[in-house]
């Protein structure tokens, strides 16, 4: 895919953190901003290196996958480092059922919720402007390194390319990373291309 | 390029009416629950009404968080809320949250007299742009929760049998004491030498502290890596502690572990890659021992390793320190 | 009138030039962030700004922010894909006239710019 529809790609993946954004920010009880820096399309290769260069080598990572099928069928995985439990732990919105410390469960629980909105986004940022609908599968925890390389390592995935996704997430007085891989099969990449393709035809015509 | 699905739309011919779709509902083993926005219950399938003895006409039409009490109301009004904002799915699962729903004992012959666990997906209902209502799909995970909490309790009596460090693959400190005890009743039957060597890794806490956890987990790895290469075959290493590791030497006499163990510390003080971006170099102390008629068993040996190990911290570290009596007692 | 669109999407100025009123398209340039976006605006005259939030670097909070304290504050609307109330109500307080959430189809830029008394 060339620079100009990766730049749509971006916009489109843009307005859908929109609502995400709003959504997160009720849930944390805090202003929250998710900024796109960059999406870019990846090979096999070179996600594995992902985790072991710069900032994410220097910490333990945590990850969630999740599986979407529809209009476009494939896997998403998104990557936090270690840390953002401690950025979260004391917003407003993570009291809502302690009201002390939120347990593991709860902190685990934000996360997939928090990777549900944003893989949601994602996705149907990318779906809804090209008219089309994807359904989901349940998110699931990946807790360490060692498991996120042992899922990206399995032989029996079936992918080639991948859509990388950086999200800045940006609250109060805080901020953190993170990466959405979004793990799509051939069809469904040259699904996205076509309809990008059509998307900039239909602006630049009259 | 192959041509593009059209959108799905559902199908109701004649064949599959929507009264058969409305069966099928209703007899499918998961909970299906249906709300509008303002928490009204429009649907609650056979499930529901099976495992929590409400039947529709007594829930339909009523709002959900008055007909039950018990649930977490908060927690669950912002779940919906952010369902109809943002036109997508929602989960939990029951390693998080066991349960939406309290359901006991919905198992006579089989269950263990534990709440139903459950995995819910929470579905938006859109018509016309709009999400017109929610759906929630109720799935008992409790088998898997139970083969779960098997396979826990298996791998617990596991690790409590396992002689082997998990971090390097060295025995452990379990399996230490038990071969140092074994060791100690072999050479006092037989008369024959046996010697016992501490070491750790000098400023481990600001290694770790510098590079983080991961990077000093790396530089334990390679201290391990290390003394079973320089050590001999028929010695014994294993990971005592954090950042501590003990050899046995069976065989060898005092001032033949000293110098092996002096081979131990110029053998680890090489930098070496922890990283594909990062050398360290990092040094050892060690402390040496031998059996002696008048030791204090194993217990006696690893005290001593430990007097000698502490001394070549105290001297400036990096170094091997071998034990006697009379220099310790102070 | 000149009218100058911020936006680090391509897509999203394309978008939004094609939205704009026949009669004020004559004479529109784009910024592709914040930075350019303040260099322009010092070394031209702007009757008509419309400035993105979410970018990269310096954000569309602190174009505006910058502009107040600068004294330099132009007719700015922001366009968003940020729809949280609290975002409206900091723009409006940074001296923006309006605010319009981003879509693809953007078809109420002339009710805003009737609103805003531009028109």
């Amino acid at each position: 895919m060339d620079a100009e529809k990766l730049d749509a790609l971006q916009e489109l993946v843009n307005m859908g953190m929109g609502a995400a954004g709003a959504a997160l920010a009720q849930a944390l009880g805090t202003f929250v901003e998710l900024v796109v820096p960059g999406v870019d399309f990846t090979d096999r290769r070179s996600v594995a290196s992902l985790l072991d260069t710069g900032a994410w080598a220097k910490q333990d990572v945590e990850a969630v996958r999740q599986p979407f099928f529809g209009a476009f069928t494939g896997e998403t995985l998104m990557i936090f480092d270690e840390q953002v439990h401690a950025q979260l732990v004391d917003l407003p919105g993570c009291l809502v059922t302690s009201g002390d410390k939120p347990t593991t469960a709860e902190q685990h629980e934000l996360l997939l919720d928090l990777s549900n909105v944003v893989v949601g986004a994602c996705v149907n940022g990318i779906a809804e402007p090209l008219n089309e609908t994807v359904s989901f599968g349940a998110p699931t925890r990946l807790g360490d390194r060692a498991e996120v390389r042992a899922y990206l390592s399995r032989e029996a995935v079936a992918w080639h390319e991948g859509l990388i996704v950086n999200v800045d997430f940006r609250l109060e007085a805080r901020s953190f990373r993170s990466r959405v891989l979004i793990f799509l099969p051939e069809p469904s990449i040259h699904r996205i291309d076509h309809a990008v393709t059509k998307l900039l035809d239909g602006l630049a015509a009259s | 390029m192959a041509s593009q699905p059209a959108e799905a739309q559902p199908v109701a011919t004649d064949e599959l009416s929507s009264a058969l779709l409305a069966r099928l509902v209703e007899q499918v083993n998961v909970g299906i629950l249906t709300v509008a926005a303002d928490g009204t219950v429009l649907q609650w399938n056979r499930f529901l009404h099976a495992h929590t003895g409400v039947a529709p006409q007594d829930v339909v039409g009523s709002n959900l968080y008055e007909r039950f009490a018990e649930l977490p109301r908060a927690w669950l009004e912002q779940k919906l809320h952010r369902v109809f904002l943002l036109k997508n799915f929602a989960f939990t699962s029951w390693r998080q949250r066991p349960y939406l729903f309290r359901i006991h004992n919905h198992r006579p012959l089989t269950g263990s007299g534990e709440p139903m666990r459950q995995d819910c997906t929470f579905i938006p209902l859109v018509q016309d742009g709009e999400v017109k209502a929610v759906s929630i799909v109720i799935v008992d995970a409790t088998d898997t929760y139970e083969s779960q909490t098997r396979l826990n309790e298996t791998l617990a009596t596991l690790a409590a049998q396992s002689e082997r460090d998990g971090l390097t693959g060295i025995y452990n400190r379990r399996k230490l004491e038990q071969t140092l005890e074994a060791e100690v009743q072999r050479a006092t039957r037989y008369r024959t030498n046996l010697s016992v060597v501490m070491f750790d890794i000098d400023h481990f806490k600001r290694i770790n502290d510098t590079h983080g956890h991961l990077i000093g987990d790396e530089a334990i790895r390679h201290v391990a890596k290390r003394a079973l290469g320089i050590l001999r075959v028929t010695d014994f290493v294993a990971r005592y502690g954090g950042e501590e590791f003990v050899a046995i030497l069976p065989g060898e006499d005092v001032a033949h572990a000293a110098i092996a163990a002096e081979r131990l510390r110029s053998g680890v003080a090489k930098a070496f890659s922890a990283t594909a971006d990062l050398t360290l170099s990092l040094t050892i102390s060690l402390g040496v021992t031998g059996l002696r008629e008048d030791t204090n068993g194993a217990k006696g040996l690893l005290s001593e390793a430990d007097q000698a190990l502490y001394a070549s911290k105290k001297a400036g570290r990096d170094r091997v320190t071998v034990f006697t009596a009379a220099e310790m007692t102070s | 009138m000149r009218v100058l669109i911020v936006d680090d999407s391509r897509l999203a100025r394309m978008t939004l030039r094609k939205a704009l009123p026949p009669d004020l398209t004559a004479d529109v340039v784009e910024a592709a962030d914040g930075d350019e976006a303040l260099r322009y605006v010092e070394a031209n005259h702007i009757d008509l700004m419309f400035l993105d939030l979410t970018m990269p670097g310096r954000d569309g909070y602190q174009v505006l922010k910058s502009l107040q304290d600068s004294g330099r504050m132009l007719p700015t609307i922001v366009v968003s894909a940020d729809i949280q109330a609290l975002a409206a109500e900091r723009v409006m307080k940074l001296g923006a006239i309006a605010f319009v959430k981003k879509t693809l189809k953007p078809t109420e830029i002339t009710d805003v710019l009737q609103r805003a008394g531009l028109r």
